[in-house]
């Protein structure tokens, strides 16, 4: 796979991504907000509350939507200009949040489409690669299938299928394992993981456990801009004893909860006694959240 | 426990509000105020035409698009405690909003003409009483802008290809137009022409020979059938509509009553249709100034001097 | 361009739609033909060119553009590959008028085509400025609103005093009439170009190619 990568010219020590200033406004909504970002090849997770602005700079990265201000990177590449972005879509893999599909397409058919798109024109080399992307979904035995006759999860990895066309050298996932089986979750974490060792993976999500058991870095968004960026191992660091248990919801945590033993998770500035626990992702997330949000607050 | 309100009425009120603020019914809406603003055209029993395709064939694009946007969110939708029967009784009674603006418009046009015009000379209404010209003018537009909106609600319940509800509307138009004018050149007063006449949802009442908004016309034909027995008709036709669009989905006892409920709108639509060619004209009229005669339809109107 | 990127395209266009829609417009044709001698073929006939301006509505549909739009092969790219499509129902159209056509006959039939050619155009130009609002594949909404504008400007002449726009006898202003339809072909040219331009482009900055 490394040597794959080198074969196709990906650079793994310059970044794949790196974002200036970059806004985005639509009308009455500001979705980024001078946003700074460099991102190295391998997996990394975007995390954010709903509305955060993930979805829309994935689109930028997509090179789907155009940016108001500020200057984009991609793989080296400037996307406001043609050729260049074209340049950037030879190489890129995207999955929206949510993807339409045209009427009475079969799986195979549209696949096969997309592969026509992406400039996969060797008819025989085409049938391997859809092949390919078809078993990595495992949607092999439904490659016949109406896609109109699948079911959602099967539906949103025919999207996945697409994405991964072609060994992109840059993946952008917008919630790719919503809707998946477990099993389906996992081996998709495989085919990532896989993809991750030579290009990079932009993967947005609100499963706090597909990044920590995924991604090196994450990046966190809240309200259109950056507000965390660093390896996942830094922002749980962050949370290092601000997790505790305790029989009651403890008010002087950020946020607590009924865990299944019945004992309650409570996160914030821990009292001296507090039995503390080893923090997970989700802590760390929720504990930043926290701070950001007290923050607006007091502006 | 308090008894269970029907969600009828909220339901109802929700999609009439979004069918009075949707664009296309407002832009048919003001189309039809426009052409109603001056004479229509030089015979005022014409002016049917303008509320039946601006708010009639409009609002049944509308409503079917209406009764097809929850499509997308089928799975919740079809989850949630109310029947589809329900939420399609309300859509149905979300057609009044077309009605009432067929009223409306009919009002205004009637206005405008009290306010800004003389009278029209009596050979201009044709043969028809005081009483069938109101149904003509007042009550055939309202039903017509109640009955297309239903027909929607029946298209987007059960025809999902793409393109339907113009296809439809285009359908229903082309059937009007030619029961409607194609009789009196087969020879009006023959049983299959004075039955294609009624044979429609929407149907004309008079030819002449005017043009434009200048020529008023010298003679004015006018046509065979009874418009009142043509207004019931018209009213069985928004009753099976509705049954139609009903009928989707429902199970059991709603649907034995909704099948019920369609046989008598049946056989009421049968008979009326019946009496309306039976009980009308069955020849045509040519007036004018020197008064009505009988006429061959056949022989086209003298041109105008 | 290859030509296997063309062939995909146009394998990816609502064919049963279009194809559905071209036989609506002719069945209506069909009827206008029956009825040529009779006061109603002029109107069926331009209901039939409305519906071939609604047909035409729905070749730019693409209900999984936000992925294609992320491919190397570009909108203009697609929207190339797919406009001539929009000629099977400018086909029917002009066909259908120019057999209704009686040359020795006082009514023009072909003077309509035309007609046929700006339905087919606006249908085009609605689907796309719709497409630029956001909706993948607005063929459902672009042909009720094609539909409805086209019929209502040739059926209701609301310019009459100066234009003619479907001049069935030969026309009081035939000059202002061509002008009046080159200029509709020419801003449904000017959206289509416009609508259709590459959605990555950066929102404000001149793009620098
Ligand atoms: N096409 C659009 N038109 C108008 N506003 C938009 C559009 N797309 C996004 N927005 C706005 O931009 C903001 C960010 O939206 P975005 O979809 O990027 O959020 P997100 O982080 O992906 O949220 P989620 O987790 O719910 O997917 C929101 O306030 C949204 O309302
Ligand atoms: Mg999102």
């Amino acid at each position: 796979m490394v040597t794959d990568a080198i074969r196709k010219g990906a650079n793994m020590t310059a970044p794949a991504i790196e974002l200036r200033g970059v806004s985005r406004r639509f009308r009455g909504a500001t979705a980024l907000d001078d946003v700074q970002l460099e991102v190295m090849p391998g997996i990394v997770g975007l995390l954010g509350p709903n509305g955060a602005g993930k979805t829309t700079l994935l689109r930028i990265l997509a090179t789907v939507l155009g940016a108001d201000g500020g200057s984009v990177r991609i793989l080296g590449r400037d996307p406001a200009d043609a050729v260049e972005r074209t340049e950037i879509r030879r190489r890129l893999g995207y999955l929206p949040q949510e993807l339409q599909y045209p009427r009475g397409f079969t799986t195979y058919r549209f696949v096969d489409y997309m592969a026509v798109l992406k400039e996969i024109e060797e008819p025989a080399a085409r049938r391997a690669e859809v092949r390919r992307v078809l078993e990595d979904v495992d949607l092999r035995d439904r490659a016949a299938k109406s896609i109109r006759t699948l079911s959602g999860g099967q539906r949103r990895r025919v999207g996945l299928a697409q994405a991964l066309l072609g060994s992109p050298e840059l993946l952008v996932l917008d919630e790719p394992t919503t809707g998946l089986d477990p099993e389906q979750r996992v081996a998709l974490r495989t085919v990532l993981a896989e993809r991750g060792r030579a290009s990079t993976v932009l993967i947005a999500t609100h499963q706090t456990e597909d990044v920590a058991a995924l991604c090196e870095h994450v990046v966190v968004l809240d309200r259109g801009s950056v507000s965390f960026q660093g390896t996942v191992a830094a922002l749980v660091r962050e949370a290092q004893g601000r997790v505790w248990l305790a029989d009651t919801a403890d008010p002087r945590a950020q946020v607590s909860w009924r865990t299944a033993t019945g004992r309650y998770r409570n996160l914030g500035e821990a009292p001296a006694e507090a039995e503390l626990v080893e923090p997970t992702l989700e802590d760390a997330y929720l504990l930043l959240r926290g701070a950001t949000e007290s923050e607006a607050v007091a502006a | 426990m308090p008894a269970a309100r029907s969600p009828l009425v909220p339901l109802a009120w929700i999609e009439a509000k979004r069918f009075a603020r949707h664009p296309l019914f407002l832009t048919g809406f003001v189309l039809a105020l426009v052409f109603s603003g001056g004479e229509y055209g030089p015979a005022e029993l014409d002016h049917q035409f303008v509320p039946a395709f601006f708010v009639g064939l409009f609002g049944l694009v509308v409503a079917a698009r209406l009764t097809a946007s929850t499509r997308r969110s089928e799975a919740v939708v079809d989850a949630a405690p109310v029947s589809e029967t329900t939420r399609t009784a309300a859509l149905c009674a979300a057609c009044l909003v077309p009605a009432a603006a067929a009223l409306i418009v009919v009002v205004f046009f009637r206005l405008v003409l009290a306010i800004f015009y003389d009278p029209r000379p009596a050979y201009s209404y044709g043969v028809f009483t005081t009483g069938e010209r109101y149904v003509i003018l007042l009550v055939l537009p309202v039903i017509a802008c109640l009955g297309a909106p239903l027909l929607g609600v029946a298209v987007g319940r059960w025809l999902r290809f793409p393109g339907a509800p113009l296809l439809v509307a285009v359908a229903l138009f082309v059937w009007g137009m030619l029961a409607g004018y194609r009789p009196s050149q087969m020879g009006a007063s023959t049983w299959p022409a004075r039955i294609l006449h009624m044979l429609t949802p929407y149907t004309a009442w008079i030819e002449h020979n005017g043009s434009g908004d200048l020529w008023v016309p010298t003679v004015v034909r006018s046509l065979t059938g009874s418009p009142a027995w043509f207004a019931v008709w018209t009213l069985a036709l928004c009753a099976l509509a509705a049954c139609a669009a009903l009928l989707h989905g429902a199970e059991g006892r709603v649907r034995r009553a909704v099948v019920r409920a369609s046989c008598v709108a049946g056989a009421v639509a049968v008979t009326s249709l019946t009496l309306a060619v039976v009980t009308g004209y069955s020849v045509t009229h040519d007036s004018s100034s020197e008064g009505t005669v009988v006429s061959d339809s056949r022989t086209p109107l003298p041109p105008h001097p | 361009m290859s030509a296997s990127v063309g062939r995909a395209v146009l394998r990816a266009a609502p064919w049963p739609t279009l194809l559905g829609g071209c036989v609506a417009a002719a069945a209506l044709f069909g009827i206008a033909a029956a009825l040529r001698h009779g006061a109603l073929a002029f109107p069926l006939s331009l209901l039939g060119l409305g519906l071939c301006g609604a047909t035409a509505a729905y070749v730019l549909d693409e209900a999984s553009a936000e992925v294609e739009d992320a491919t190397p092969t570009g909108r203009r790219a697609r929207v190339a590959w797919r406009l001539p499509i929009a000629l099977l129902p400018f086909a029917v159209g002009a066909a259908a008028v120019l057999m209704l056509d009686d040359p020795g006959g006082a009514a023009g039939w072909d003077r309509l085509v035309p007609v046929a050619a700006a339905s087919v155009a606006c249908g085009l130009g609605v689907a796309s400025a719709l497409r630029r609002s956001g909706r993948l594949a607005p063929g459902d909404l672009a042909s009720a609103i094609a539909f409805g504008l086209v019929f209502l400007a040739v059926a209701f002449e609301p310019l009459d005093a100066w234009v003619s726009l479907a001049p069935l006898e030969s026309p009081s202003y035939p000059l202002a009439t061509a002008l009046a339809w080159a200029l509709v072909l020419l801003s449904c040219a000017a959206v289509l170009a416009a609508c259709e331009r590459d959605p990555g482009r950066p929102a404000n900055r001149k793009e620098t190619v």
